[in-house]
């Protein structure tokens, strides 16, 4: 009786998997999927580069650029709450599988640093009585 | 909030040991750990959730008794030891003879190569060197 | 007699393993006489990255010991780390730590359930098994943002807090879960194919067990009652608890152990979802630890031990890790002496192997 409810059962319900490829993966608020990098506010104090647990980030303050190893990066977002400038934040789409080859022709993403220091309401001020 | 470890020496280690396992106790765990001076090797027992630990000083690649004999489960931390710090155990009753964790390096948590042995980049180097090559695309 | 002895490889690489070990099996015609385990095959010497990571960025790679039991893994690192500084995590994280480990747990046996019945060629118990692990992966991706690996505990706390209505629609959830649950249970531990490989099948006595140091539902299929959840760590304490145990000693009893584990963790999850404290999920550390603690807490796979060295910096000096997978070895090597030749496989499988997390 038990197996003719379970039978029955099988020809109603929608199947449990998806269709990945074709249909997006399920993701919800949380999910860790990518770091995301917004280059105007990042003041490259490289607090990043030296917690990051898998030396996936490298910050070259004389170049301005940002540097992070897609490859490297295991998503922890531990730098997210490190940053003070929330120059950081995550997105929940995962980024893709890769090849050997693949991954040495674009698993390094650089990012030119636009931030511009604000002046300091004082040194304007002192600007203004020279 | 340190534990409470009991230091013997070498010679009265397995009579100890002994004594715990009369008293009921099961082994946990043996930890080899680098000290200020030679090596501590810790073996830890627990009695109805309780931990109470052993401590002995060893010099490098010094020969220390197996308690096998004592607690026949301990061959798998002994032979752990052996393969990584290179300490070799007297008695012991199934002897893998290093091959028990494969490592490229022989004794690869022994102090002196404690530097170059694992497969990390460096701080300094790799990924700074990698900025410029991305730069001059 | 001796002439008649042959030695059979078994693994690596073996269907039924999905991690490598090896095994030098010793047989005289089908009956296993002795088993040589090694193992060596996939250690990643984790355990000496610690002197280059800051103590609290270590987390992360504690986590990664090991893929199915990765929580467990970084709150005992944690509960290591503010044990030896001292600091007193807020209530809140206290149960969320625990919620979490009850969740993972209950992944981690289903996935053991499924795997085992496909190393038995029961396939749709596995697909089954599988099914209710992802409403339980669900759960977990939407409350820290990982499936299986978690990286929402930090020291002093943990990083996110659960709302309350989401831990209204989990605990609704689980309801619907325990019903599914009955019914997989039910075919695994009253299905006559099954008992008829599992009954009498890897013998592990009482005695021996204690002796050889097995620990977790190996232990505890063995009569011993002994699981670390009765010792006063996270919130287990405070929501009660009492460890299945069966007395069979074989590897029926240890599939027994699990299956009830499964419906110990969802009533543990709903206890402390109705008694889920207000307050602050974290609280700020500082300083850097020193001195040395042994962590331990209780793996779905059994006691899990952290063995943390600090000297005051941000680094510490040694991390060691003894996973249950390593102590029950020596019991594994016992059961298996005597065996049939084609009881190997599930044998193996009975002490839950998880050789990433044995060598680190």
């Amino acid at each position: 009786m038990k197996m003719l409810k379970t039978i029955a059962k099988q020809f109603v319900r929608k199947p449990v998997t998806t269709r990945f490829p074709a249909e997006p993966a399920k993701r919800y608020d949380a999910t860790r999927g990518k770091l995301v990098f917004d280059p105007s506010k990042c003041t490259s104090c490289t607090i990043c580069q030296k917690r990051c647990p898998s030396q996936a980030i490298a910050v070259d303050k004389a170049a301005k650029t940002w540097t992070i190893d897609r490859f490297r990066c295991i998503i922890c977002g531990s730098c997210i709450d490190l940053c003070k400038f929330k120059a950081l934040s995550m997105d929940t789409g995962y980024s893709a599988a890769a090849t050997p080859a693949e991954r040495e022709a674009s698993g390094k993403e650089t990012f030119v640093i636009t931030y511009v220091k604000p002046e300091k309401p004082k040194a304007a001020a002192e600007k203004k009585t020279e | 909030m340190n534990p409470e470890i009991e230091m013997k020496s070498v010679s009265e280690l397995v009579s100890a040991v002994e004594g715990l396992k009369n008293d009921g106790c099961r082994l946990v765990v043996m930890t080899c750990s680098p000290a200020p001076d030679a090596y501590d090797i810790t073996y830890t027992f627990d009695k109805v959730g309780n931990l109470s630990h052993i401590r002995i000083n060893a010099e490098e690649g010094a020969e220390i008794p197996s308690i096998t004999g004592v607690y026949p489960g301990a061959f798998v931390y002994e032979n752990e030891i052996h393969d990584l710090y290179g300490f070799t155990f007297r008695g012991l009753s199934i002897d893998f003879n290093g091959t028990f964790i494969r490592t490229s390096v022989p004794y690869p948590f022994r102090k002196q190569a404690a530097e170059p042995k694992v497969t990390k980049v460096p701080k300094e180097t790799a990924p700074q060197a990698a900025v410029p090559k991305e730069v001059e695309k | 007699m001796t002439d008649r002895r042959t030695i059979i490889p078994f693994g690596p690489q073996h269907p039924v393993l999905p991690e490598p070990i090896h095994l030098d099996l010793a047989v005289e015609d089908e009956h296993v006489v002795e088993a040589i385990p090694s193992i060596g095959y996939v250690h990643r010497g984790l355990e000496s990255l610690v002197p280059t990571r800051d103590y609290q960025d270590f987390v992360f790679i504690a986590e990664r010991i090991c893929g199915i039991c990765s929580f467990t893994h970084s709150s005992t690192y944690c509960q290591g780390i503010e044990a030896m500084m001292g600091v007193e995590i807020p209530e809140r994280a206290r149960y969320l730590r625990t919620l979490w480990g009850e969740y993972s747990r209950i992944h981690s046996h289903l996935l053991w359930l499924g795997l085992f019945a496909d190393a038995l060629g029961f396939e749709s118990l596995f697909y089954a098994a599988w099914k209710l692990r992802e409403s339980i992966l669900n759960d977990l991706e939407k409350t820290t943002g990982g499936r299986v690996i978690q990286s929402v505990c930090k020291v002093g706390g943990v990083r996110r807090d659960i709302p309350e209505d989401t831990l209204s629609s989990m605990a609704f959830r689980l309801d619907a879960l325990e019903d599914e649950l009955q019914e997989l249970t039910t075919v695994f531990l009253g299905d006559y194919t099954m008992k008829k490989r599992l009954c009498g099948k890897g013998i592990l006595g009482k005695e021996q067990a204690y002796l050889l140091g097995a620990v977790g539902p190996v232990a505890r299929g063995s009569g011993i009652p002994f699981d670390v959840r009765m010792t006063d760590y996270l919130a287990y304490q405070d929501i009660g608890f009492k460890p299945v145990v069966s007395d069979g000693c074989d590897g029926y009893a240890r599939c027994e152990v699990r299956c009830k584990e499964l419906f110990q963790s969802v009533e543990l999850i709903r206890r402390l979802i109705s008694d889920m404290p207000e307050g602050e999920a974290a609280v700020t550390v500082k300083g850097n630890p020193d001195g040395e603690y042994f962590s331990r807490s209780e793996q779905p796979r059994g006691e899990v031990i952290h063995y943390l060295r600090g000297n005051g910096t941000k680094n510490l000096v040694q991390f060691r890790v003894r996973t249950p997978t390593l102590t029950n070895v020596p019991a594994l090597v016992e059961m298996l002496k005597g065996c049939d030749l084609a009881d190997v496989p599930q044998i193996v499988l009975t002490i839950d192997p998880c050789i990433g997390c044995m060598e680190r």
